[in-house]
């Protein structure tokens, strides 16, 4: 059972060390830079280390992060439009790496494309893409996540689908 | 479902879909940043400044309590002292009402051996000064103050008498009554004064006093008003001094030079009095006036008894 952060850093620290490739990966998709992606995964993890106590169970740490790292990411990604920094150059998105399971047989080309497309999407269809093939999310928990209608998410991801494969299957040709 | 209808899953789509979006593994020094950032925060919500413990006592015995009422008494004695010690040095002494006026004429020519002190004067309202005569009889009472005899057969006739011990005053042989050393000699005057008598001062005597004496001052007798260094009468002697402040207008200019004050110290040694006879500006007269008040005496003496004279005080400004 979660226990208060204050009372066992130990604690703390194991639950970063399993969930902080989620959260940093949710907010790296989200905002698509990673300097700002682990800005915002320290802040939900210092969220989490103040909201520790009233978290009931494991499941309920894994919601809450990943609602909170969506909506952290959502929040930042809104400061930035307010205020452009830099234009993002997806050219030089570092090559996924490390213990991540990435399957070995998968195309890094058509992976690295598919991630452009992914970013040239709008936030909300990109954020229901990402909790779907990445966090491997049932549209329900996306729905429940997101605080959005299941018919909604679903909508979002059969429109979406569609356009990425049209898209990918003009940029592979 | 109607959902379901819609929602078309590609499976080698999905799979790539997937493959793209696994994971990335997060920086390795995140946690240690985490972990550094909540200690900062916990350092900031910490207090700055410690708590303290209170203090506890034992209960105070009674030698402490009355060595600390004595300590505290003493200390307010001590302020109370220092603060009506200081008030009196800055207080200046009240002025006495003194009049500047030239008093050689009046000093006796052999004054008796009881001290000096009072005088008289008189007049009748007239625009003429006081005419030019020889002195009344000087008496212990008096009746008839002096005046112009203007009914030559009274019924009652009583010489006119002003109120002194018998010594030896300055007088002119002439027919007439007045005042000897007088320069109005062609109109018989009783002069400008009031209450009979002859002079400008008022109540039966002569001269300019306030009284039936002779000479200033007042309350009969003679002696009184302010005397003038020399002819017996010797020089005040200075007891304390204090230098002169500089005016900031007179210390920018570098402006120096005598100021001349004239004083009359009375007969207890206080400056009275005080005003310029020769300025110098630049705001340095009002600091020599300011020294000068709080100059103190032993007074001048004539016969000896202590007398009130007028003197100068050279007040010299100097830049070193």
């Amino acid at each position: 059972m979660p226990r208060s952060a204050v009372d066992d850093p130990e604690y703390f620290r194991n639950l970063m060390l399993e969930h902080q490739s989620m959260v940093f990966s949710i907010a790296l998709r989200i905002l698509g830079d990673r300097s700002a992606a682990e800005e915002a995964a320290q802040d939900v993890f210092l969220e989490l280390h103040a909201k520790l106590g009233d978290l009931a169970s494991e499941d309920h740490v894994l919601f809450w992060l990943r609602r909170v790292t969506v909506h952290r990411a959502i929040d930042r990604l809104r400061r930035r439009e307010r205020r452009p920094e830099v234009a993002m150059d997806w050219q030089y998105l570092p090559e996924p790496s490390g213990p991540s399971g990435e399957p070995p047989d998968t195309d890094p080309l058509l992976s690295r494309r598919l991630l452009q497309l992914v970013a040239s999407l709008p936030e909300v269809p990109r954020t229901v893409l990402i909790l779907r093939y990445q966090e491997d999310l049932s549209p329900e928990e996306i729905g429940d996540l997101l605080d959005m209608p299941v018919a909604t998410v679903k909508s979002h991801l059969q429109r979406t689908l569609r356009l990425l494969r049209e898209k990918a299957a003009r940029v592979l040709r | 479902m109607y959902e379901t209808e819609i929602y078309e899953p590609d499976a080698e789509f999905e799979e790539a879909l997937y493959a793209a979006l696994a994971r990335e593994a997060a920086p390795p020094d995140l946690i240690a940043r985490v972990m550094a950032r909540i200690e900062a925060q916990i350092l900031e919500a910490q207090p700055a400044v410690p708590s303290f413990r209170a203090l506890t006592f034992p209960a105070r015995s009674g030698w402490s309590s009355f060595l600390s009422i004595g300590a505290h008494a003493a200390a307010f004695a001590l302020i109370a002292l220092v603060v009506s010690a200081g008030s009196k040095a800055v207080v200046a002494p009240p002025k006495a009402p003194v009049t500047a006026v030239d008093v050689r004429p009046w000093i006796p020519m052999n004054p008796g051996k009881e001290a000096m002190g009072g005088g008289g004067g008189g007049g009748a309202h007239e625009a003429v000064e006081a005419s030019r005569g020889h002195l009344p009889k000087l008496a212990s009472q008096q009746i008839t103050p002096p005046q112009i005899i203007r009914n030559e057969a009274p019924k009652l006739p009583v010489e006119a008498t002003i109120v002194a011990p018998q010594i030896k005053l300055p007088d002119e042989k002439l027919p007439d009554m007045g005042i000897p050393h007088s320069p109005q000699v062609s109109l018989a005057s009783q002069g400008p004064g009031s209450g009979s008598g002859f002079g400008t001062g008022s109540h039966g005597g002569i001269g300019p006093g306030n009284g039936n004496g002779y000479g200033p001052g007042s309350d009969g007798s003679y002696g009184g008003g302010v005397m003038q260094v020399g002819k017996g009468v010797s020089e005040p002697r200075l007891l304390y001094s204090v230098d002169p402040e500089f005016s900031d207008e007179a210390r920018r200019a570098k402006y120096e030079g005598v100021c001349i004050v004239s004083v009359i110290v009375d007969v207890r040694g206080n400056p009275q009095h005080v005003h310029v006879v020769r300025p110098l500006g630049m705001g340095l007269d009002e600091k020599a006036i300011e020294a000068v008040r709080q100059y103190k005496f032993k007074p001048a003496y004539y016969q000896g008894h202590p007398v009130a004279v007028e003197m100068d005080v050279v007040v010299n400004f100097r830049i070193y």
